[in-house]
């Protein structure tokens, strides 16, 4: 935190009126104290690079593709059709950008806001078993070791109507009754400036899922240190 | 009588080509599936420790009003912070598995944890669903593993054991074994007759280093049909 301290002597000179004495002046200092507040921006961009898109499902008769909702920078991270009991991995599925003047840094919290939810049947699958994280790399494959996102414990939006129909994300959030969890850290910096980091996603499609469309939003919640 | 000789260095040669191969190997591979078990390695339980106030570590996350204090007040606790939010919506579309009339795994157990330095068993973590309308059996080996190399926990490459081991519930109780980590075939898991189907429950050991960094670590089995 950047902290000025500004002293200011002032004189202040004899401008008095009337029946004030002549020779009456008075000298003081005053001080005067302010913090720069901290400043932080994010920017979340989902399908950040070309070649994103799934890949994976081998053994399941079927070759994955992205899905039509997903558009360069843009859209949702779309798997496609995805087959019951297969890993697939989701290349360049997001990229988290933090801006901040905060010397000591920041954290990036993400969770879900809710669980999966499928349209169809009305029913939902557990984040915690379903959607994975990990740094995106080279080396990722649908068995990468990789972090599952939590759904949240706070009050989040559920993940029906979050894009309107113009495909515009509507920027729904999670409101945090204290903080982001310790649990779904997902990056810590000790250095401000700008950071940039980018996330391929997993999911393991469990075998019992019914066919459905199922969709999630996942909140990323960055904080200053 | 050359064409019979021919033919019997034919045979013979045969015989030579398929000596060294496992009897698995000449089955009809039906079906493969992959068990993905997720794998939370938390730190190991200090002897002692000393409790910290209740508001370290607490991340206020208020809105941005900042100020100082006159001095004889007690300060705020924290200093209000801004925080930016985003968000990335995630869609899939399932359809069924078409060959899991034959082999599928049923997850049980979502995550498991254990601790470092600690060997934990987790009592039916999945269970195997296999069937055929022939004889069959199922073998099992550590995907992405190799006949040599170190590899990753808790899986590692052959020669080097395998820290994650099995048991399968049909069996008589007696000792884990250590999952195959050699490449394929791997190592029979069971087998079943004709037309009948099982469902046996899996359970696991898994023997944690103290040295192992906590975090999420990853085990993918695969298991292989075959008809006999």
């Amino acid at each position: 935190m950047r902290r000025i301290v500004l002293v200011l002597g002032i004189t202040f000179a004899s401008v008095l009126a009337g029946g004030a004495p002549s020779d009456a002046a008075t000298i003081g200092a005053a001080k005067a104290t302010w913090k720069v507040l901290p400043t932080l921006t994010a920017s979340i961009t989902p399908n950040y690079q070309s070649g994103f898109g799934p890949q994976g499902g081998a053994g399941s008769g079927s070759t994955p593709a992205v899905g039509a909702s997903a558009v360069l920078d843009g859209g949702y991270v779309d798997f496609g059709t995805v087959v019951a009991g297969y890993n697939y991995l989701y290349k360049y599925a997001a990229q988290v950008q933090v801006k901040t003047n905060d010397n000591s840094g920041f954290k990036v919290f993400a969770e879900g806001s809710a669980d999966f939810y499928g349209t169809g049947t009305a029913t939902t699958q557990p984040m915690n078993s379903v959607l994975y994280w990990a740094l995106s790399g080279s080396g990722n494959s649908p068995f990468t070791a990789a972090t599952p996102f939590q759904s949240t414990v706070n009050t989040g939006d559920t993940p029906t109507n979050f894009i309107n129909t113009n495909g515009t994300n509507q920027g729904q959030n999670i409101t945090f009754a204290t903080s982001p969890p310790t649990s779904t850290l997902i990056y810590s910096s000790s250095t401000g400036g700008t950071n940039t980091q980018g996330y391929d996603y997993q999911i393991h499609v469990p075998d019992t899922v019914p066919t459905d469309t199922f969709t999630a939003l996942v909140v990323y919640t960055a904080v200053p240190n | 009588m050359k064409k019979l000789g021919l033919l019997a260095f034919a045979l013979l040669a045969l015989a030579v080509m398929f000596s060294g191969r496992t009897a698995s190997a000449l089955e009809e591979i039906v079906a493969y599936k992959e068990a993905t078990l997720t794998i939370q390695v938390i730190a190991a339980s200090p002897v002692a420790y000393l409790r910290a106030p209740a508001t370290d570590g607490r991340l206020q996350v208020a809105g941005i009003s900042s100020y100082d204090v006159p001095m004889g007040i007690l300060p705020p606790t924290t200093i209000a912070q801004s925080q930016a939010q985003g968000n990335i919506p995630v869609k899939f579309k399932t359809k069924p598995d078409p060959t899991a009339t034959y082999l599928h795994i049923v997850p049980i157990a979502t995550s498991l944890t254990a601790a470092a330095g600690q060997t934990t068993t987790f009592a039916c973590a999945y269970e195997v669903y296999a069937y055929y309308t022939t004889a069959y059996s199922v073998t099992d080996w550590s995907y992405g593993t190799a006949s040599s190399g170190s590899g990753y926990f808790p899986l590692f490459n052959n020669p080097q054991t395998s820290d994650l081991s099995w048991q399968l519930t049909t069996t008589t109780p007696g000792e884990y074994t250590a999952f195959a980590n050699a490449g394929t075939p791997g190592q029979t898991s069971f087998t079943g007759t004709a037309g009948q189907h099982q469902t046996p429950c899996v359970n696991l050991s898994l023997t944690v280093p103290l040295a192992t960094a906590p975090g999420y670590y990853t085990a993918v089995v695969q298991y292989n049909l075959y008809s006999l």
